[in-house]
């Protein structure tokens, strides 16, 4: 029980140090240009987080969550563009809103698997996708788009600046990875575990042990969705405009990509993989031009990929594996033998060493 | 146009874009059977495929000479993605390895506008531009090239997965990988000639399809999702299941665009295919448990 | 705890990682003075720079800081073959303006920024363009939807903005920063009205994409064309991937419409002509003069062959007469595109260097210091504002508080395709 105590104590040292780090940036950076991009990082991490769970702990892929990132993000728009509703029941709207949709389709699609839901999932956001296009006469459409969404303000403090939308952001980022290592860590994480073969568990063993498998899907399938649903009408506040060109399939492969990047093993992967991308794609956007003047997109693109493909290769399960990719490394340096396996070495057998202490 | 003389022009086109939907199915299969990767890289040998035909020919090079460097190029690529990608990742996750094939198609899509710009490239049609017509309702002459292309391909992939040894491994590493190996095939080099395959399908389709559609270094990722949607729904681990595949989401969107909204022809395709994967989750013609091809 | 117990770990790295870039970011981008950073750290700078040196005819452009203007435009992305062309002619404007000995003794300097092609990055980029590197005044973005996500933006920050989007309503309603000379929906479906009436067309149809411009073409023509003295008799639309439109185009066939919109700028237009052909449908057809793009018109073929557009006289540049005032800016495009490219225009790239030409016609007549950033920024925003009778290359511009486009009536020249060539429709 002590180690757990001790453990427990240092993460919430370390979650305050991050809250502090979160406070300070603000101060330190008065950059519009970087608060702008951390408060996109922290918007995608907050959908990251919510297809972590349902990837990691329930082990069900969703490319449909740019779906539900624009459903929340239109009914916030529409709702307070529109119809001038106060911002705040607009996004409780959004997310009773998308949280129904999620658990009507999950009911129908979760029977499917692997492949087969990514493609269901898929599809979820190409319908999503066409009807904000033509439904024009609600949601603007592509042209002219959804203009004039009112800024978010708290007891009568207008949000205006970049600052506040960061602050905004983040604590949602952290509110959402609070409630969500709760989830995890509760019964119903443990249920969700049990099935998942991630961690040896099989949906049989689990109905043997009455635990119902497709429920608890459905329900982080819908918890996913309210997440993106959140983000989407964060989104919407934040750049007072909206059009359905981000809401596309590019969104939900990205957002894959944000999760397995960082790692499926820890939530705090999520927020790792969507700070790595944007990153990635604001530092290649602003180096390339450099290193080749005169060069359009294409030196940036095949940037993208190559490091997309180094880091899984290095690291197959993730930038959370680093520590583990680093130490490796060292204790095969230090050892100076093969100490460490090959297994060990590409990720498959990871070291428990924290267990010990 | 009178109403029938508009159904059969639907038809006939919704044939002519599912046949290319098939054709690009194709290559998906074949991957997806024998490794269980979903290889999003499959859109780009199409594009290399028809790009690097239009290069050579635009440089005085027999179009039959084009074609097959095209090919034999896009088959190397396959082979190396596999090798030096695919391989040293084999025991990763499956979702990783689906990223990674969608990492190397981004790079290659990079290195294609590097190569070739943003303009689209194309050559001229097998047999002419002057159309055939049915009636009053017309077909390119093109599209029975692409139609016959994909006959005599899954022809051959039949003859290949029935007659040939290398066919017959590839089959038994799609049926159980552990058994196949310990029969004495080598799993590893058949998964090269799964991808150096799919490659050479996917060059294939793009040769054929690029006198009708023209071809860019960016039309990889759409022709991928479609072609991969509907060699599932038609049933990914049988060659009949993607070709009815193909050719029934061709005609569902033709006949949607037709008949219904053009806006929504997407849409109500893809609400029926999950319908089609509900009642029959193995695909229209597809069993239940995946393996064998 | 397996997997908790690893989690401080993470939060030490985002921790760090957060620190430091909190901690480096005064160091990168220093926002307490105005700052005159040396040309050759703006990669764009140093491009344009190198085709010409800096030893310029007037020597005080040394000395004094020079005027910075921000392109954003897509060098990636779907809309990349727009935003190349507007990038070359910018270039090429910004090389003939410090060639002859900058402004007012002040280089100009272009600061080039790729849009992506997509909101979230071309808000980024201008956001970059204003508190970074501090332009005066912003080119782009390429995108009707980038641009209406960017009007926030630079409203707020007080930043003039020229954009090289064609969607009417980034200036319907007028933003007082934004200004728009690419010919909209809104200029572009009368005259094309026009062409039809003068066909004998009564019954009319359309085909347009699911795209920006596509839905702006539909929003247009769905109340108009009535009041227009026509009856619309197939409203048809594809998806900007589709290759095959057999079903659409039977559609429009069995309508018995007599003449056709087809209001898309992209090679996709190249394909439709090519199957209106296969199928025999010959009605009169036109778009937005975007879809003269040199490669929509190789693509096509002889299937372009008869299309009759509306566009701005720089298409037909050689056949105008020298006392049109528009002939001479025609050609020094032309010219100056060839000189810094290597290659023929694509026309569609004047909007790039009108943005460039307008921005510097402002910047001459106020002649602002650019470290008083708002002050220079406010002159340049005035300055636009005021222009009459400029004759740019897309048009002559008589722009007024009330109106931010400025393109007068009548001023679009009726531009035929034969044989890949174009000429003076009669």
């Amino acid at each position: 029980m002590t180690k757990i105590k001790r453990a427990q104590l240092i993460r919430y040292a370390l979650v305050a140090l991050l809250v502090m780090a979160l406070a300070l940036i603000p101060q330190t950076i008065t950059n519009p240009y970087l608060l702008s991009m951390f408060t996109f990082i922290g918007i995608y991490s907050i959908v990251a987080i919510g297809l972590c769970m349902l990837m990691g702990y329930a082990g069900q892929i969703s490319l449909g969550q740019a779906a539900f990132f624009a459903i929340g993000a239109y009914t916030s728009g529409v709702l307070t563009a529109t119809y001038n509703l106060d911002p705040w029941l607009a996004m409780i709207a959004a997310i009773l809103i998308t949280g129904t949709v999620a658990a009507l389709t999950g009911t129908i699609i979760l029977r499917f698997q692997g492949h087969v839901l990514a493609v269901v999932t898929l599809a979820l956001t190409i319908i999503v996708y066409i009807v904000l296009v033509q439904m024009d006469n609600i949601t603007g459409g592509l042209s002219p788009g959804l203009p004039g969404i009112p800024r978010l303000s708290i007891g009568g403090f207008k949000l205006t600046s970049d600052a506040h939308y960061f602050y905004f952001a983040w604590a949602a980022v952290l509110a959402i990875l609070l409630l969500s290592s709760n989830i995890v860590n509760s019964r119903v994480g443990r249920a969700l575990r049990s099935f998942h073969h991630f961690y040896g568990g099989s949906e049989q063993a689990a109905e043997s042990v009455a635990v119902n498998p497709s429920l608890y899907k459905i329900q982080v399938f819908t918890l996913s969705a309210v997440y993106a649903s959140l983000a989407g009408s964060i989104y919407a506040h934040y750049m007072t405009f909206l059009n359905p060109s981000p809401f596309s399939i590019f969104m939900s492969l990205q957002l894959l990509v944000m999760v397995i990047l960082g790692g499926l093993r820890s939530l705090w992967g999520a927020v790792l993989g969507a700070t790595a991308i944007v990153a990635l794609g604001e530092v290649l956007r602003d180096l390339v031009p450099k290193l080749f003047p005169g060069a359009f997109g294409e030196y940036q693109i095949i940037a993208y990929g190559a490091v997309l493909i180094i880091i899984l290769l290095v690291m197959p399960e993730g930038l959370v594996q680093a520590p583990q990719a680093l130490s490796s490394a060292l204790a095969r340096l230090t050892r100076f033998v093969g100490g460490t396996s090959r297994a060990v070495r590409q990720g498959r057998i990871v070291p428990q060493a924290e267990e010990a202490n | 146009m009178g109403i029938w003389d508009q159904l059969l022009q639907f038809a006939l086109s919704g044939i002519g874009i599912g046949a290319i939907y098939a054709i690009v199915g194709l290559g998906f299969m074949i991957i997806y059977s024998v490794t269980r990767v979903v290889n999003f890289a499959q859109g780009e040998f199409v594009m290399l495929g028809g790009m690097i035909t239009a290069t050579l020919y635009s440089t005085g090079v027999p179009l039959l000479l084009a074609m097959l460097v095209a090919v034999i190029s896009a088959v190397l690529v396959g082979a190396l993605m596999q090798r030096g990608i695919i391989r040293p990742a084999r025991n990763a996750s499956t979702v990783t390895l689906i990223l990674l094939t969608f990492g190397v198609s981004i790079v290659i899509r990079g290195i294609a506008l590097l190569v070739w710009g943003t303009d689209p490239m194309s050559f001229p049609a097998f047999s002419g531009q002057t159309s055939i017509a049915i009636g009053e309702a017309v077909m390119s002459p093109q599209n029975l090239w692409i139609l016959g292309v994909l006959a005599v391909l899954a022809a051959s992939l039949y003859m290949f997965f029935g007659k040939t040894m290398p066919g017959k491994a590839l089959q038994a590493c799609a049926i159980n990988k552990s058994a196949a190996s310990l029969m004495g095939i080598s799993v590893d080099t058949m998964a090269v000639l799964a991808f150096a395959l799919a490659a050479a399908m996917g060059a294939v389709a793009g040769i054929v399809t690029t006198p009708l559609t023209t071809t860019s270094y960016d039309i990889g990722i759409p022709l991928a999702v479609k072609g991969f949607v509907a060699a599932l729904a038609g049933g990914l681990n049988r060659i009949e299941g993607v070709l009815v595949g193909g050719l029934v989401l061709g005609v569902l969107e033709s006949m949607a665009a037709g008949l219904l909204s053009s806006g929504f022809k997407d849409a109500i395709a893809l609400v029926v295919l999950i319908l089609v994967l509900l009642l029959r989750p193995g695909g229209l013609l597809g069993s239940a448990e995946s393996g064998s091809i | 705890m397996k997997r908790l117990s690893r989690t401080p770990v993470f939060v030490v790295i985002l921790a760090l990682v957060m620190l430091v870039v909190a901690a480096c970011a005064p160091a990168a981008a220093p926002t307490a003075t105005p700052t005159k950073a040396p040309a050759a750290t703006t990669p764009a700078a140093a491009q344009g720079q190198a085709t010409k040196p800096a030893t310029s005819s007037t020597p005080p452009a040394q000395n004094l800081a020079p005027y910075k203007i921000a392109l954003v435009t897509a060098l990636s992305g779907g809309f990349t073959g727009l935003g190349l062309p507007s990038r070359d002619a910018a270039t090429a404007m910004v090389n003939e303006v410090n060639a002859a000995g900058g402004i007012n003794g002040r280089k100009l300097e272009l600061v080039i920024y790729d849009d992506g092609s997509d909101e979230t990055k071309a808000v980024l980029a201008i956001k970059k363009a204003i508190s970074d590197d501090k332009v005066l005044a912003i080119v782009g973005p390429t995108g009707s939807g980038s641009s209406m996500a960017a009007i926030p933006v630079v409203e707020e920050a007080k930043v003039p903005m020229v954009t090289i989007a064609s969607g009417d309503a980034i200036v319907n309603p007028v933003k007082s920063w934004v200004f728009k000379f690419v010919s909209g929906e809104m200029k572009n479906i009368p005259e094309q009205y026009a062409y039809f009436k003068s066909k004998g067309v009564k019954k009319l149809a359309y085909l347009n994409p699911s795209n920006a411009v596509g839905k702006a073409g539909t929003a247009f023509i769905q109340p108009s064309a009535a009041k227009a003295g026509f009856e619309l008799v197939s409203e048809q639309t594809y998806d900007p991937t589709d290759r095959d439109f057999g079903a659409q185009l039977t559609k429009i066939k069995a309508s018995g419409a007599e003449g056709l919109i087809v209001y898309d700028a992209t090679v996709t237009t190249a394909l439709v002509a090519k199957q209106m052909k296969a199928m025999g449908i010959n009605i009169p057809w036109t778009g937005p003069y975007g879809i003269l793009g040199p490669a929509n018109v190789q693509a096509a073929g002889d299937a372009f062959d008869g299309l009759v557009v509306p566009a701005p006289k720089v298409y037909v540049a050689g056949e105008l007469p020298d006392s049109d005032p528009q002939k001479k800016v025609a050609f020094q495009f032309i010219n100056a595109f060839k000189k810094t490219t290597g290659k023929e225009p694509d026309p569609v790239g004047m909007h790039g260097w009108d943005g460039i030409m307008i921005i510097a016609e402002a910047l001459r007549k106020a002649n602002p210091d650019p470290t008083n950033l708002a002050d220079a920024r406010a002159k340049v925003r005035d300055g636009i504002e005021g222009l009459k009778n400029y004759p740019a290359v897309v048009s002559i511009l008589n722009l007024s508080p009330t109106d931010h486009e400025g393109m007068p009536p009548n001023w679009m020249a009726l531009v035929q395709v034969n044989g890949g060539k174009f000429s003076v429709s009669k």
